[in-house]
Formats: C-alpha cells, structure tokens, sequence
C-alpha cells in the first residue's frame, strides 16, 4: 500500500501509479468515482495535470456498475509529495501511498535545455570566487586574491594578496569592472586594480556580514542568496527556506526544495530563470538544474547536472554562474563554469 | 407486708411524688422559657441573615455594573482578549464568579472556569435588578451563590457576576453566645463560620425534612453521648424561583438549659432523697409508737386464740390505740368470765345431763325390779304356788334388769375413766380396714335390711400418730351410728384421705339424716336421736378425737343422710 | 540558552526518555554519529562518508571521514578507516538506527569525560543544572560561529523570560501562546514546524474501549486550537503532523457528542491527570475535562495514577519510524511491526489508547542577535542587530 519513490518521477507518473494500485482494490464490476483534494501549495492548473492522470487510469466502462467512493490526495511532507487514494467500500477503507520526490517538474522540461559545465579550476584552499579574463584569471580563496596568467596551456600565479578570512564557510567575492576589482569578504570590501597587478585598499562594511556567511543589505533581511527576476525576488532565509516576494516586497511564497545556493541567469536564452542547487547537507553531492518560477512556485525546465559534491559558492556571471564545489572524492575545491544550453 | 412497712413506703412516696411533681412543674416552666428566648434569638439570626444578604446583593450589583461597563468587557466581546480575560476582573471586584455572556446566555470568557467558554451559563438568570441565588457548577463540586446580573452598554454582552455563600458570610453575622448559624449548601457540604462541619451526618434528618416539606423545621440534635452536647435547630429552606439553594440553620446550644435542668434535677433528687429519709425516719418512729401496741393486740389475740384468755396487752398510750388495748383486755377479761361461767353451766348442764340420763337409763331397770318386787309381794301373800313361779319369773326379770343396770354403771364407768390415749404409729387404713371387717356380718345379717360397705381408702399407707385401740373404738361408734341411722338399708360409705397435715376419715350413711339442732347437739353425751342406746357412742369419739388433737364435725340434712368427718394430725408432739 | 528540562548526562548511551527533545537538540552538537538525517528526513553521510555492503548484503562497511579530531585534538581513525557493521536488515532501518543519538561515535577518556567529533565540547557539565559548551576548534565541518554555549537548566517558562528580559540568557522557551505577547514586547520569536503533539494516553487498560471511543468523539479540537492556543497548532487525530508524515488526515477527528453519549452511558469516572503547572495543559486539560461531560463521561483530576492522562508528546526526528518509535518508547509501547509508517501509526492508535488531539510547534523568543537558531552548529551573534518581528 506503500510505493516507494521512483527517481525522476514525476507528480503525474505517481498519479498514474496509485490509480493503478487503486485499481487493485476494485471488483471489474465496480466503478470508482473520484473525489480530488490538495493540501500543498501546488496551483490550480498543477492539480488539474495531476487530476487528470489519475482519472485517466482510473477510467472504465463497467456493466451493472456499482460506484465505489475514491478520495485522491496531494499532500506533501519533508520528503516530498505524498500522493494518497482512499478506497471505501462501506465503512471499510483501503489506503493506498507514493511518495513523489519533491523536485516537481509538472511541466515535462522544454527539450533541449540543459545545463552545462566546465571545469576553470581547483585547488585544495577553499576557492570563494573565480574571475575569468581573457588570459587572466583571479581566484578569491581563504588565503587571498591571487591572479593567474595564461601562459602556455597553464596558469602561472603571479602575485596574491592577503585578505585573512577565517570563518565557518567563508564566503567572498570578485567584481571586475575594466581593471578595477572590488572583492566583498565578510564584513570588509577592498577595492582597487587587479591589472598590472592586484593592489587593494580595504574597508569595514560589504554586503557580506561580518565573520558571518550570510548576505545582508538594509533594505532586506539575512539570507544565504537572493536572485531577482523581472517578477519576483527570491531570498535564502535564514529558516532555511527559499521567500518569494513580490516586487513591491510583499511575501508571496516559501518554498522548500531547493538548496541555499541559487543565481539568477542575468542573459541569454534563460535570462530570467534561476539555476539553484538541490538542497544538502553536509557531504552529498549537490546538483544544478534550470528553474522558472510560475505562480510563485519552481517549475524545473531543464534536467539536473550532477556537480561532485557539494556547492560551496555560487555567483552569477555572464550568461550563466560561477559554482564552487568541494570534491568528496578528493577533498579539493573546484569551480566550474555554469552555462545553459537551450539546445534548439 | 407490715403496716410500717406500708405506712414507710406511703410515707416515701408521697414525699417523692410531691417532690417529683415540684420538680417536673419547674422544669417545664424553665424550658419553655428558654425555647421562648430560643424562638426570638433564631427569629433575631434570620433576620439578621436577611439583611446580610440584601447588603451583599447590592453591593455586589454596583461590582458587576462596573465590570460590564468596563472597557475590559469591549475587548472580551470582541475576540480582542484572551478567553480567561474574566479572571483578571473578578480578581479586582473581589468576586468568586464571574461569567461574560452572549445574549443567548453562550459563555464568552469564565472566570471560575475559564474551560468553560462556547457552553450555555446555567444559573438560571434572569434578567431583571435585584440578586439572587444560584447553584453554580464548578470543576470539583458545587456552590451556592449570590448573583448579580448586568447588560453591557449596547447590549452586548450580559456580565454575571457573584459571591459563594461561605463561611465568610457566616461569620458576618452577629451572632449572640450559645448560637451558631450553619449553611448547607449540597449533600456533604455543610460549613458554619469556621468551616465545614463534622458530624454533619447528624444533621441530615433536619435537613432531609425541610427538603421535603419545603418549609421551616426544628429539630434538636445531640452531638455526643452527653445530653448536654444538644442543640437545637431551625432549619430554613432558601428558595430562588422555586428551587431550594440551600438550608440555613440557626443552632442555639442546649448546654445552659441541660445544666440548668440537671441542677434543678438534682436538687429535686437531694431534696427529695431528704424528704424520703426523714419520712423514713419520722414514719419509722411513729409507726413504731403506732404498729408496737397493735403487735401487742395481735400477740394477745393469737394468744388468746391459742387457748390462754387470760392474755393481757399493756396499755402504755391514752390515744386510739390505749383505748384499744383497753377494751381488748376487757374483751379477754370478759371472755375469760364467760368462758368460766359457760364451763360452769356446762358442767352443770352436763351433770345435770348426766342426771337425767342417768335417771332414764336407770328409770328402765329400776321400773321392772319394782314391779317384780311387788308381784312378789303380792304372790307371797297370794299361794305359795304362785309365789313360787312368780319368784321364778321374777327373780329371772331381776337378774336380767339388774345386769341391765350393771351394762348401764359399766358404760358410765368406762366412759369417767376413758385412759390417756398411748400414741404409736398406726395405719389409717388398716386400722379402718380392720374395724370394719368386724361389721361385716352385721352388715348383711338377714334381720337385716341390706346394706351395702362402700370403702374408699387412700392410696398406700396412711400412718399417723395414734392409740389404736381408742381409734378403732371411736370408728366403731361411728360405724353403729350409720348402721342405726339405716333401719331400712342403704349405703355405708367409709372414705380415708391424705390431707396436707394429717388424715381424714369420714363415714358417711344414707340414713334418715339430722336436722340443723341435732347436729349442734350431737356430741353432748347422752344426746341420742337413738331409741336405744346410752347416747355416750358420740361422746366418746368426740373424746377420742379430742385427745388425738382432731376435729370432728357432721353434715347432714333430714332425709338425706350423715357424714361424720373425723381429721386427725400425723403427728402428736414429738410422736412420729 | 534555558530550558525547563534538566539533563542528567548528555551521554548518548543514557535512555532520558523524558527529555528527548531537548537531548535530540544537545546531542548532536557535541556527539555526531556515522550517518544524520537531512532536513528532508533523508540519512546523509556524517562520520561516514559513504557505505557499502558485501556481496551476501550481510555485512556493510562504512568509510570512516578522514581528517575528523575529537574534542581533545587526538584524530578519531577507527581501524582500517572503516567500521563494519555484520547486519542483515534492509540499509534503509540501518541507516536509521544509526542516526540515533545513541549510536553517536564516543570516546570515553581515562577520566570518565566524553569525548566527540561534534562542532562543540562539554567544558563544564553540572547534572540537572547546567553546562557550558565550547567551540571545538578543529571540527571537521570548520568551526563553528559561536565559542561558547551557556546552558541553564531546569528553568521555568516564567524565569527564563524574566532571565530573557534582563540579558541573562539569549535564549528562552516560550508558550505557543506566549509569542504574540512577547513579540509585542520586541522580541524575536524563532518557530518550529509541529515539534509536539498534545494527546490524551490511556494508562488504564481496563478503561472499556467504548469509554475511550466516546472521549475520543467528545473533544472539541478547533476549540481547543482556536482559543486556548490562539491557532498556534494544527488540530489533529493523527501523531505525526503532516508536514513529517504527508498523512495525518487519513486519521479523522470527527466530534461526535450524541454518538459519545450512547458510548458513555453508564461508565465510570475516570481518573485525570496532567502538570497543573504547565500553561498549556492546565487549561486544555480543564477543556476537556468540560467537553467530556457534556458526552456524560466525568474526568476527575488525579495527581497520582490515573486511567488517563494529557500529556506533550515530542517529535524527535525528520525521520516519521525515528519519531515514532521515540513516542511508543516514551509511552512504554513496542512499536508494532508495519511496513509502512502509516500502518505503525495506525497501529499505535488503534483502539483509542492514544488520542492526539494538536500539534504544535517549539517556539523560543531570542535576544535580538541571534541568528539561524535553532542549529547550534550554525548559530552567530549579530553584534549590530536589527530586529526582526
């Protein structure tokens, strides 16, 4: 009566599998007349997809057909989806179960989007940041900025400059304007050029909190990642859910499924999408997909790209996302490149 | 019982029933003063209980007035305060109660059970100004309640606000000495000004009857084996609409009244106690003076009684019981004269008796010797022939008159010199047994008419102390009495019987009877109602019976026959 | 930090059951075990970073987490860098044992101290009246925001607030029906999801089970949640709430009075208890109490034993076997054997010898600073708070 999840099942697959099991209780000559209830926070139109599926299995044509009550419900718990068919038959009742995981794609994702990776680099220091130019490159870590030069097929560090930071999950990061840098660390900017060399002056305050590994700014409240589209701003609470508000500021909508780390995708075919981690915790493996949210709610529009572990970081850079990830296997930080490819 | 004894016991029991009255009419004439004193003290706590009450009522409406003018009841109403939001206001009006109300009497908020809220209040209000009594329902038990009921500015909200009827409320009241007021309030729920009561079970009864008759009732209830632990109450039913709330009890202790009839008690006791033994004493004394010469008049009476008349009382008083001694020793005196006079003339009647019998009994011999004497006188000087065969008859008729008169003199004879009877044991019945057989064939003789023996002896031996040969010679007289008596036959009938001191032996004809005068003189010597006979036959069973220390005595009636009953003692003095 | 539990031990071993909720919070800040349950309830690695079976799937051999120091610097290395486990139940029920506090790794060193690999150690420990937790430098996951943690023990609600109000503690626990209040006052008030579940539990099996039945249908739950909890909870009949189990309307809580009355007629007065102390039993209790006679079943309040009794249980885990198993331990029950967590719980609940009647969540008012309570691991102080209602 209980069906485990199926990966990458989907709301309308585990509808159509507990109208099967649903089936199972019924007699050829009995016809279920079914009753729909939703308890999560999925739209009307979701809950018609899902509705509809389950229907369609449970249709029939029977002779002399006896009706049997059914009651379908979507509910949801810390798993996921719970997807529920009360069979009655009298006072008697049958209860049938399937747990749906709870990366809801309702809409089977648009054909062709994916979600690429490339590997810029790794080291064993936590990486905080990456800035890629033309042959340059800048790695924000815990022992400071260094600055790598292209130079026959390798990065040659040329210079690093100190910015201590030695918190629990330090964060940091690079904004390149031309040759001037901005590095956010908790608590302190530094300010400066990187090119012909990295020469910063650093001051109290950033957008990081000091010693902390939150983001805060007056106007909004601490969070782990925010990501503005053009509807809604999305805010990684410190309640470890992901607020929606509106643009005037006004709560929406908590939503829980994803990780703490998420970027807007500035430009491109996903302009306006969020490219968020599922949520972890400790050493699993992160993964990355391609989200939209309609009706205050993630839809996923493209598969996940498995990372080898854990996102450490995540910034929005050009056209994608810069993600650091802490290999399980070797213990070494990686930053990839995040693009998405909306294929055809 | 002793005329001192009866004169004591009069004595005692007058002193002790005028005392017991006395005491009694005291009693009684205390008690109803104090029940009176009780009625208007219990009459005065009522009241008093009344007043208290309208007080309270008032005051508590001005309470509630204010509470349900309150801007705390604008926030209770409005869902702006929580549901316990009532207790902080009774708090502060000092209330026990508190309900908020809808108008439909839905619970808002409670202050005495704040769960309570969404349910109907159930006190049974009505709206309207003056408190009133109601039963509240708590969590752990009930209450009884004075309530007051006010509306909301705007109508909103009814506030209904109260105060318990408590030991608080009991003790407000002036109450004087010697009282005490008790509510009761449910089953085992009864407080007076200190609290619940124990023992309240003895107050059930009262209780349980002003509960069913619905009115006032009194009762007296005794708190321990001491009478002077009683109390009185009178129990008054609180109604509110017809519904009993409760029964206030007004007690007023019985200790002063108990002490006061205990004392009054013992002093009739003492009092009484006193009376009786001086009565006892003083009776004891005159009785002495009274019963002492009456002794000595019963002492001489029984002495006389036994025979000595010439007993004497001393006359040591000049009262009644002087005089009576007095004229008892003229009595005996005088009963001693006639008694020496009567023997006196007896003898001389007895002699003379004797004389004439005597006289009679010779008179026949002697007639016969005279004339024979002179027929011979006669035939002397007539031929010697007829001398000779007259002198033949009547030396013949000589010898036999003159045996005649020897038989007389003999009789006489034997009768002066009857001996003193020589007592032995002896057997009644064998003794009648044996005389009788004697008789036997007179009985049936042929020259006789027939008569028939009827014997009827007691069971076993009869043995008492006697002389044998006496005995059985009175018997015989008695035996040749009835045989005479029947010259026609008819029925001896002998009968010997056990009596409780002695035997009894009557023998009984079916004669010609005796008349009334024949009886009396019957054993007179010489008295016969015979035509023979020297009329001693009685005389000597009468002497017989005397010397046995007996009685004889006859019935009779003419024509019906005689029955002579002879009763003799078992014993003779030492004897057997 | 306060609490109105008072610890003996923070020993993993110990079996507290009375204090579970608040050792399911301690614990793991200073003992971690192989494998801990995610936010989802789902087992991730901790001390093992990944797991394997043999070929018979008898024995499984977790990969002990390199790098990983114990409280007093030494490396925690088990032999071979691996901890084999001979057992033949499915992973998923061996994972969850696992995560239980009692499978913590521990180290107990010579002078009877305890040693773990958590974000923190015990630097003082007072049974039942308090202890201090210090940062433990060379945690695994980096060390954590906070350097110490002051725990006080045994606290009141009423002392803890006024301990709150006056800076003594950053910390307090709070009524459900206490936050409005204190966030008038300015404080911050963290919420749980439904951590607890009022319930009524039957102590006398010889209660008829129509008696039960009949209290069951009696109770007025909205009530109950709408006023004497301010709609802080969730009325329910189930013991998980829904956001754990996904199920807990499946267990329905009609309130039926005539159907409890013509149960009840002629039963007997039931003994019952609860903590008068407590500000939300007191009353709830008192509640019931009410709604009971209205059905003709009269509860008389005992202070010792009692047919039936109001009590808070706690939800202990993300994991809905993990957390019922915790209530029928505390409830001296065995949990029956099930396939499913629904069939357990319906098992549990058969027969009405348990009645949930709300869920509720934990509810801590916080000084103005903290940040990301309740995770001690992630837990900082804002030293320029602005205060958040």
């Amino acid at each position: 009566m209980f069906s485990w999840l199926t990966m990458g099942e989907t709301l309308e697959d585990g509808a159509r599998a507990i109208a099967r099991s649903t089936l199972i209780h019924l007699s050829p000559s009995e016809r279920p007349h079914a009753t729909i209830h939703n308890l999560t926070p999925l739209g009307n139109v979701e809950v018609s997809r899902v509705q509809a599926a389950f229907e369609r299995v449970l249709r029939r044509n029977v002779r002399n057909e006896k009706i049997v009550e059914v009651t379908f419900t979507i509910s949801d718990n810390v798993k996921g989806y719970l997807l529920v068919a009360e069979i009655f038959h009298g006072d008697e009742r049958a209860v049938e179960m399937r747990s749906v995981p709870k990366e809801p794609s309702v809409a089977p994702a648009p054909a062709g989007i994916t979600i690429a990776k490339k590997l810029l680099w790794e080291q064993s220091a936590p990486i905080l940041d990456v800035a890629l130019v033309a042959d340059f490159m800048l790695v924000l870590d815990t022992a400071g900025v260094s600055r790598y030069e292209r130079r026959e097929g390798a990065w040659d560090r040329v210079g690093v400059l100190p910015a201590a930071s030695s918190v629990r999950d330090p964060r940091g990061k690079l904004d390149l304007e031309g040759d001037s840098l901005t590095v956010q660390l908790p608590g302190t900017t530094c300010r400066g050029i990187w090119n012909p060399t990295v020469s910063l002056h650093c001051d109290s305050g950033s957008m990081l909190a000091a010693g902390r590994n939150t983001l805060e700014t007056a106007e909004l409240p601490a969070h782990f990642s925010e990501a503005r589209t053009k509807d809604v701003l999305l805010l990684a609470e410190l309640d470890g859910r992901t607020h929606v508000y509106d643009l005037s500021g006004k709560p929406v909508a908590a939503l829980e499924g994803w990780g703490t780390d998420f970027v807007a995708i500035q430009n491109g075919c996903a302009a306006n999408r969020i490219a968020a981690t599922s949520p972890s915790y400790g050493d699993s493996s992160d993964s990355i997909a391609l989200y939209d949210v309609v009706n205050n709610a993630p839809v996923r529009l493209s598969d996940p790209a498995e990372l080898p572990g854990p996102v450490t970081a995540l910034w929005p850079v050009r056209d994608g996302a810069l993600a650091v990830v802490r290999n399980v296997s070797t213990g070494r930080y990686e930053a990839y490149s995040i693009a998405v490819d909306c294929g055809r | 019982m002793t005329f001192r004894t009866k004169l004591l016991l009069l004595t005692s029991l007058t002193v002790a029933g005028a005392v017991a009255l006395v005491t009694g009419a005291v009693a009684v004439s205390t008690r109803r003063a104090f029940e009176r004193l009780d009625v208007a003290r219990r009459e005065a706590l009522l009241e008093q209980f009344r007043r208290e009450l309208d007080a309270r009522g008032e005051e508590l409406s001005r309470r509630v007035e204010q509470i349900a003018s309150s801007a705390a009841i604008e926030q209770i109403t409005s869902g702006a305060a929580e549901y316990d939001r009532a207790q902080a206001e009774a708090q502060e009006q000092s209330l026990d109660f508190l309900d908020v109300l809808q108008p439909d009497l839905t619970i808002i908020s409670s202050a005495h059970w704040p769960a309570r809220f969404g349910y109907k209040n159930d006190w049974n209000i009505a709206t309207g100004t003056k408190s009133f009594l109601a039963r509240i329902t708590l969590p752990e038990g009930n209450a009884v309640a004075l309530i007051s009921v006010r509306s909301s500015p705007g109508g909103k909200a009814l506030v209904a606000g109260g105060r318990s009827l408590n030991a608080e409320l009991l003790k407000s009241l002036g109450i004087a000495p010697g009282m005490r007021a008790l509510l009761w309030r449910a089953p085992d729920d009864l407080i007076d000004a200190q609290g619940a009561v124990q023992h309240a079970d003895k107050l059930e009864p009262l209780i349980a009857q002003v509960k069913a008759s619905r009115h006032e009732s009194t009762a007296t209830v005794q708190w321990t084996k001491q009478r002077s632990s009683s109390e009185a109450f009178l129990g008054l039913p609180l109604f509110e609409r017809g519904q009993l709330m409760g029964v206030l009890l007004a007690g007023t202790s019985l200790r002063e009244e108990m002490d006061l009839e205990n004392a009054i008690l013992w002093i009739g006791i003492m009092v009484g106690g006193s009376g009786i033994a001086i009565g006892i004493l003083l009776g004891w004394w005159t009785t002495r003076r009274v019963t002492h010469p009456v002794e000595q008049l019963a002492a001489g009476a029984r002495s006389v009684a036994a025979g000595d008349w010439s007993a004497r009382v001393e006359v040591v008083s000049h009262d009644e019981i002087g005089e009576l001694a007095q004229a008892f020793n003229q009595m005996t005196q005088h009963l001693v004269e006639q008694r020496d006079r009567a023997i006196q003339a007896e003898r001389v009647a007895a002699w003379r008796e004797l004389a004439r019998r005597l006289a009679h009994e010779l008179k026949n011999p002697l007639f016969p010797l005279q004339i024979t004497i002179e027929n011979l006188q006669r035939a002397r000087e007539r031929s010697a022939e007829e001398f000779d065969e007259v002198f033949r008859e009547g030396t013949t008729t000589l010898l036999a008159e003159l045996s005649n008169l020897k038989t007389i003199v003999g009789r006489f004879s034997d009768f002066a010199k009857m001996p003193a009877p020589q007592f032995e044991r002896v057997d009644v019945n064998e003794l009648v047994r044996g005389a009788l057989k004697l008789y036997d064939a007179r009985l049936h003789a042929d020259d006789r008419a027939p008569t028939s023996l009827r014997l009827e002896l007691a069971d076993g031996e009869l043995p008492i102390a006697a002389d044998s040969d006496q005995l059985r010679r009175a018997l015989s007289n008695l035996v040749l009495n009835a045989m005479d008596a029947m010259p026609d036959g008819g029925t001896l009938h002998v009968v010997t019987a056990k009596m409780d001191d002695g035997v009894r032996i009557s023998v009984a004809d079916t004669g010609l009877g005796l008349t009334p005068e024949e009886c009396e003189r019957l054993f007179t010597p010489y008295y016969t109602t015979k035509h023979h006979g020297t009329g001693l036959g009685l005389a000597i069973v009468q002497s017989v019976v005397s010397d046995h220390h007996g009685k004889i005595s006859v019935v009779s009636e003419p024509g019906r026959g005689s029955t002579f009953i002879i009763e003799l003692p078992l014993k003779q003095g030492e004897q057997i | 930090m306060e609490m109105r539990a008072a610890l003996r031990t923070l020993d993993p071993a110990d079996s507290d059951i009375l204090a579970l909720e608040a050792r399911a919070q301690l614990i793991p800040a200073v003992f971690e075990t192989l494998v801990r349950f995610d936010e989802r309830g789902e087992p991730q690695p901790c001390l093992a970073t990944s797991w394997s079976h043999d070929a018979a799937r008898k024995r499984w051999v977790f990969t002990a987490r390199p790098n990983v120091l114990l409280h007093n610097g030494t490396q925690w290395s088990p032999k071979g860098g691996a901890i084999e486990l001979p057992d033949d139940r499915p992973l998923a029920a061996i994972l969850r044992e696992l995560a239980q506090p009692a499978g913590a790794i521990v180290v107990r060193a010579d002078d009877g101290s305890l040693l773990g690999t958590g974000p923190f150690r015990i630097a003082h420990w007072e049974a039942e009246k308090s202890a201090r937790l210090v940062a433990h430098d060379g945690y695994w996951a980096g060390r954590p925001f906070l350097d110490s943690i002051e725990i006080r023990m045994g606290r009141s609600l009423r002392d803890q607030e006024m301990d709150l109000e006056s800076g003594k503690t950053d910390i307090a626990e709070v009524l459900v029906t206490d936050g409005r209040r204190l966030r008038q006052k300015g404080f911050a008030i963290s919420i749980t999801p439904f951590m607890e579940t009022l319930a009524l539990v039957f102590e006398n099996p010889r209660v008829p089970d129509a008696t039960r039945e009949a209290l069951a249908l009696s109770i007025d739950r909205a009530t109950i949640n709408n006023v004497l909890l301010q709609k802080q909870g969730e009325p329910s009949a189930a013991l998980l709430p829904r956001w754990l189990s996904g199920y807990s309307f499946l267990f329905p809580a009609p309130r039926n009075v005539a159907r409890a009355k013509q149960l009840s007629a002629s039963a007997a007065p039931l003994a019952f208890a609860y903590d008068r102390q407590d500000a939300i039993l007191r009353p709830v209790g008192e509640r019931i109490a009410v709604n009971a006679s209205e059905a003709g079943i009269v509860l008389k309040s005992s202070t010792g034993p009692a047919d039936v009794r109001l009590l808070c249980l706690p939800i202990t885990s993300r994991d809905s076997w993990t957390s019922l198993a915790d209530v029928a331990a505390m409830l001296k029950l065995g949990l029956p054997r099930a396939s499913s967590e629904f069939e357990a719980e319906s098992a549990l609940l058969n027969g009405y010898r348990i009645i949930p009647l709300v869920h509720l969540p934990r509810m801590w008012a916080i000084s103005g600073g903290v940040r990301n309570w309740p995770r001690l691991a992630d837990v900082w102080l804002d030293p320029d708070p602005k205060v958040k209602p």
